[in-house]
């Protein structure tokens, strides 16, 4: 078993070596692909995550200003509630907010002894959805809340992010396929010129009674290995873009710490390594299903 | 060992490589297959590693009908034939020794069966010292040895041989003839095809001669010249 895999592998290698500028170009293809794929689906996913952090859209957020004590937060609250169309306020407290924030971004370090930038806030719920304009307007007018963008429209946020997330499925679901199509075609075609200037081998491998797997395997694992590659220049490419926005906004936003990339290295490797292996695999096995059969 | 139950093969056309060919070679016979060009000899070849099917008729290798063998029992059929094709084909940029190692591996032999058994076969057939040579350094005739030792790394008992001295002059193609004599010395079934009537006559063997895709003559060691 042993002794096959490694005839395989010899075989695969010196195919990979005799095509050169085609196995370049097939692995350049296959990292552009999975770096579309990559990037988009950690947009995806990252205003998915965001929906999901935003509240019920029977609700609004107000901001208070300055630092009241609270009895004032308290008598605050009872106003609040006193408008016609809410349903509940709760007090949302700066320090907790703060803690909270940090505690979802998991960066702790980088937070950590910088100044609380959350001020006092009450979620307040509605009755209705059709009573938030008529609220939002009576929240304005209280003289305690926050004059510029004092009052948060989650229902408006949550809108946008759809329509976001919308946008982003639809252009990366295009920009995917396209680009897996181009890699794909690429690697067949590569496995195809390796196909076509081995094919004294394969008539040799062919009448000496080699089996189909023996025949097949080199060309399968060219392709298997140029996907890979692709996915793993991708996956070191989209953490170089994280790592870059990272220490960019800090930079901008003068925080003064260490920078890290948004990404993981390990898991966004593995995971891009994968479908270029699988893409490769395919690929291959597509361009090389024509030359295995045998006999009539 | 062979038989051929009245065989045909229809192309496309309609063209017959083969119209009802009945024939049959023993085990640890050595049948020379003449005719010309298109008379059928390719395709009777053809047929025993299954690259091809009858359109009609049988073809049995030791009680075994080849039209029922599966593309995935083909490699296991070939490993029990030796085939030496018309074209050589030997890889010219590997050496003697790793030609027949590839051959060999290829087949799904060890590293460690290949590197016993390839010194064996070019002593056998007179290549050890040219085992580092490229093909293109080599002479026809060598180059023909070449691909009837790597026919043989299966230890096959049956050799079939298309043309084998083709493109080689006449003492060449009488020095192939005899290693392939030699092969058959040693129990195994040779069936070698070619239009050189010329070469065979001096080799008293069978002689089956094809026109037009049938068998006109069946003969031992006569008939050759006639040709």
């Amino acid at each position: 078993m042993l002794d096959r895999i490694e005839f395989v592998i010899e075989e695969a290698v010196v195919a990979l070596k005799r095509n050169g500028m085609m196995t370049i170009a097939a692995i350049s293809t296959a990292a552009i692909a999975l770096l579309i794929f990559g990037g988009l689906g950690h947009a995806y996913l990252s205003l998915v995550s965001y929906l999901d952090s935003l509240q019920s859209e029977f609700e609004l957020t107000i901001s208070i200003e300055g630092d009241l004590p609270p009895s004032q937060l308290h008598k605050m609250a009872q106003e609040l509630r006193a408008i016609p169309g809410v349903d509940s306020v709760v007090l949302l407290p700066r320090d907790r907010e703060w803690e909270k924030f940090i505690e979802k971004q998991n960066l702790k370090d980088l937070y950590a002894g910088q100044p609380n930038p959350f001020p006092d806030q009450f979620r307040v719920r509605l009755v209705r959805l059709e009573d938030a304009d008529s609220v939002k307007k009576a929240l304005l007018e209280h003289p305690q809340t926050l004059k510029e963008h004092g009052v948060r429209d989650v229902a408006r946020d949550r809108e946008f992010a759809i329509n976001l997330i919308k946008l982003v499925r639809l252009l990366g679901g295009l920009l995917t396929v396209l680009s897996f199509f181009a890699a794909g075609t690429l690697i067949y075609n590569t496995v195809r010129l390796t196909v076509l200037s081995r094919r004294n081998e394969l008539r040799i491998m062919a009448l000496v009674g080699a089996s189909r797997a023996t025949i097949r395997w080199p060309f399968l694992l060219e392709g298997g290995i140029q996907g890979a590659l692709g996915g793993l220049v991708a996956g070191l490419i989209l953490w170089g873009i994280s790592y870059y926005i990272t220490a960019q906004s800090i930079n901008w936003l003068g925080l003064g710490r260490q920078a890290e990339s948004g990404i993981q290295l390990g898991p966004v490797i593995l995971v891009l390594v994968a479908i270029g292996a699988s893409l490769g695999i395919l690929s291959a096995a597509l361009s090389v299903r024509k030359f295995l059969r045998l006999g009539a | 060992m062979i038989e051929f139950q009245n065989v045909s093969v229809e192309y496309p056309g309609p063209i017959f490589g083969l119209n009802g060919v009945d024939l049959s070679v023993g085990a640890g016979e050595f049948v020379f297959l003449v005719g010309q060009t298109g008379s059928g000899k390719s395709t009777l070849l053809k047929l025993l590693i299954r690259e091809l099917v009858a359109t009609r008729g049988r073809v049995l290798i030791e009680g075994r009908d080849l039209s029922t063998v599966t593309e995935a029992g083909i490699p296991a059929l070939r490993r029990q034939i030796g085939f030496v094709p018309q074209e050589i084909g030997l890889l010219p940029q590997k050496k003697v020794y790793e030609n027949l190692m590839y051959a060999m591996r290829a087949a799904g032999h060890t590293r460690r069966e290949a590197r016993t058994r390839v010194p064996d076969l070019l002593d056998r057939f007179g290549l050890i010292l040219r085992s580092d040579a490229y093909p293109r350094e080599l002479s026809g005739g060598e180059q023909q040895r070449i691909a009837i030792a790597r026919a043989l790394v299966n230890n096959p008992k049956l050799l079939v041989a298309d043309e084998p001295t083709g493109h080689l002059d006449p003492e060449t193609s009488l020095d192939i003839i005899g290693v392939l004599e030699q092969v058959n010395t040693r129990g195994t079934t040779v069936i070698m095809a070619t239009h050189d009537f010329q070469t065979i006559q001096a080799f008293q063997r069978r002689v089956v001669r094809l026109e037009n895709g049938r068998v006109v003559s069946d003969e031992f060691g006569v008939g050759a010249g006639d040709a």
